[in-house]
């Protein structure tokens, strides 16, 4: 009897690997790049880095481009109307997406929950935030919502507890963590996608009670520690939340060069950035057949061989060694990190301590991390970010048409994979000069005495090149939708293994 | 005006251009170093699939016909990943010992399967891109369809 449910269940798991639900929200599969491409890029990316270590080489004191111009915002800008209006407005968003998620359609494409939060806010507003600025910290639902309790209760933010120092960005970092596992794995529907939001809601609440609202959202609201990351990479700087009286200031300065502005203030912040490399990484290579084989080659076969285990068991295995794969890659990507980080150190002889230079060089991987990140979700966005429009209209999906768009026909936008190759190779080298760029900025900065100043660039050179080289290479690797055939000769144990697209495997 | 930059961006414009130039292939290969074993995977012999030898790599752009077998909501013979160029004609020929709704993501076409009948799926792979290909009842994945650029 238990054999026969444990067949069932599995039988029921191996029939869930349906496409729909591969991905939190459904299947975008770009096609691998072409092997030339990849050499091309990767060729370029070398050779390229080379050219701007030769410009940093030659150009004596190329001190920190840190113009900056400061424009004072009027008041109905800051703390105006305006803003409180937009703070309100996105309360309402993340109140609609919830309720929606809980009472909308079941059909993940159809629920307006679905396509906000993981195509318009995790996709869309992250890249929007790379463009305008950090936004977010100005209108957090959550801060917001913090923000209207404190007022109707005063005293309820104030921190009881004083936030630790070592504890540092750890909560937003396994928050981190929990959020790419659901969208990985989680496999969540609308419903359970509300009661995550719900959840993180309390959590978020909670958190801004226990250690007072700017320590929370400074280090523990994943979505603003994210964001305010992101922000960085844009020309835009607010400074709206000053003392009344004073007028709202807009900094504007250079593209990229918010990257330079401090070092990593903590450890945690250092991993943070790492697995926003690493994740994208793990997303992009997870079911790729040859790493898909890695399991079912490799490890399925040592394991059956030494254990009496049913074949179903290590269908389970195999899920949670995937999922024990993303959690150890940030710290794969650490290893690799500090490596470099320390012959760094070696090379130019530096009184500094590896822990040190690795947090004043931590934010320039963030562009490698986000074109990364955007070469890999970018067509998904355009495929299914249009859909919203129609969605609006009709977001709890009970016939309205408040906005006439309910009605609208409008199928998904497939790019052709000529234009996403060539999208997606540009933005990797871009990425990949910009990163080069500020680490060479950096160095500079760091060690300022002539040949040190050079020698120690070549390092992080080849730290970066490897980083690209790796992103370009999981680009190209096939998708795990064909057949793999098992080695071992019929009649044997082990029956052939198909394997979906999904990584699991199909019993023939 | 300092001309520093302006000539390293030059330097590395055509630096680009000539590695461009020096890796770019004349023709596009399909990628089908692997199809020569989904062909010839075990199982009942598909048949009128592309025989156990390597897969085409000639660049002719002819027609593609791909023989699927479904038993019990599982692909059982056939290629599971089918790999096209641009602009050819696909026909996919699925049978199946039940019933059961075919649907090819992206080009959004459906098949309604019934048990012993040959279902033909014809269409124009216009679009290119990686497109999954799954049973509705069964909620299983039977593979994808791959069309390259030419």
């Amino acid at each position: 009897m238990d054999r026969l449910i444990r067949g069932l269940i599995g039988a029921a798991l191996l029939s869930l690997s349906g496409a729909v639900l591969a991905h939190s929200m459904g299947v975008v599969y770009n096609l691998p790049i072409p092997f030339w491409m990849y050499a091309f890029a990767a060729s370029t990316a070398l050779i390229l880095s080379f050219l701007i270590v030769g410009y940093f080489v030659t150009a004596q004191g190329a001190a920190r481009n840190f113009r900056t111009i400061d424009v004072d915002v009027p008041r109905i800008a800051a703390g105006g109307a305006a803003l409180r209006a937009l703070r309100a407005f996105s309360v309402f968003i993340l109140l609609v997406t919830i309720l929606a998620g809980l009472f909308g359609p079941a059909n993940p494409f159809a629920n307006f929950s679905m396509t906000f939060f993981w195509v318009i806010f995790v996709l869309g507003f992250n890249y929007l935030t790379a463009l305008i600025g950090d936004v977010y910290a100005l209108i957090n639902p959550w801060r917001v919502i913090c923000d209207w309790i404190e007022k109707r209760r005063p005293g309820t933010f104030s921190a009881r507890f004083a936030y630790p120092s070592w504890l540092g960005y750890y909560p937003a970092l396994a928050l981190y963590m929990g959020f790419i596992w659901l969208e990985l794995f989680g496999q969540a529907p609308p419903r359970g996608l509300a009661t995550v939001m719900l959840l993180y809601s309390v959590i978020t609440i909670v958190g801004a009670a226990l250690f007072g609202r700017d320590a929370w959202f400074r280090y523990g609201e994943l979505f603003a520690v994210f964001l305010r990351l992101i922000g960085k990479i844009a020309p835009f700087e607010y400074r709206l939340d000053l003392p009344p009286g004073t007028p709202g200031r807009l900094r504007l300065r250079q593209p990229f060069i918010g990257l330079l502005q401090e070092p990593a203030d903590h450890f945690s912040l250092l991993l943070f950035v790492l697995f926003m490399l690493s994740s994208t990484a793990f997303d992009g290579v997870h079911e790729t057949r040859p790493w898909v084989l890695v399991f079912w080659k490799g490890i399925y076969p040592a394991l059956s061989a030494l254990s009496a285990k049913p074949y179903l068991f290590f269908v389970d295995f195999y899920y949670y060694w995937q999922w024990a794969m993303l959690f150890v890659s940030p710290f794969v990507y650490l290893a690799i990190y500090l490596l470099f980080v320390w012959i760094m150190k070696i090379v130019t002889d530096s009184k500094r301590t590896v822990r040190d230079l690795a947090l004043q060089f931590a934010f320039s991987l963030i562009p490698i991390a986000f074109v990364y990140n955007i070469t890999h979700y970018y067509t998904l966005l355009v495929a299914q970010g249009p859909a919203i429009i129609t969605m609006i209209s009709d977001p709890f999906g009970i016939g309205w048409n408040l906005f006439g768009t309910a009605r609208w026909n409008l199928s998904p936008i497939i790019l052709l994979a000529d234009g996403v190759w060539h999208t997606q190779v540009g933005l990797i080298l871009f990425g990949h000069i910009v990163s080069v760029y500020l680490a060479h900025v950096q160095a500079l900065e760091l060690f300022p005495r002539g040949k040190q100043g050079i020698w120690s660039q070549f390092p992080m050179l080849v730290l970066m090149v490897l980083l690209t080289t790796i992103g370009l290479r999981i680009l190209s690797l096939p998708i795990a939708a064909g057949q793999v055939q098992d080695p071992l000769p019929t009649g044997s144990a082990n029956p052939s293994i198909t394997v979906a697209a999904s990584g699991l495997p199909l019993m023939r | 005006m300092n001309a520093k930059p302006i000539v390293f961006v030059a330097i590395a414009l055509a630096v680009v251009a000539a590695l461009w130039f020096f890796f770019k292939p004349q023709r596009e290969e399909l990628p089908v170093a692997d199809s020569a074993k989904v062909a010839a995977a075990g199982g009942p012999p598909a048949m009128g699939a592309p025989a156990g030898g390597p897969a085409p790599t000639t660049q002719a752009r002819h027609d593609e016909t791909f023989e699927l077998q479904i038993k019990g909501g599982r692909p059982v013979g056939g290629p599971v990943l089918l790999q096209v160029h641009e602009g050819e004609q696909v026909t996919l020929n699925i049978k199946s010992d039940g019933t059961d709704e075919l649907h090819l993501h992206g080009y959004d076409l459906h098949a309604h399967i019934t048990p012993d009948q040959t279902t033909t799926l014809q269409f124009n792979a216009s679009h290119t891109g990686h497109f999954g290909l799954e049973l509705h009842k069964a909620r299983t994945e039977l593979g994808a369809l791959e069309v390259y650029p030419q």
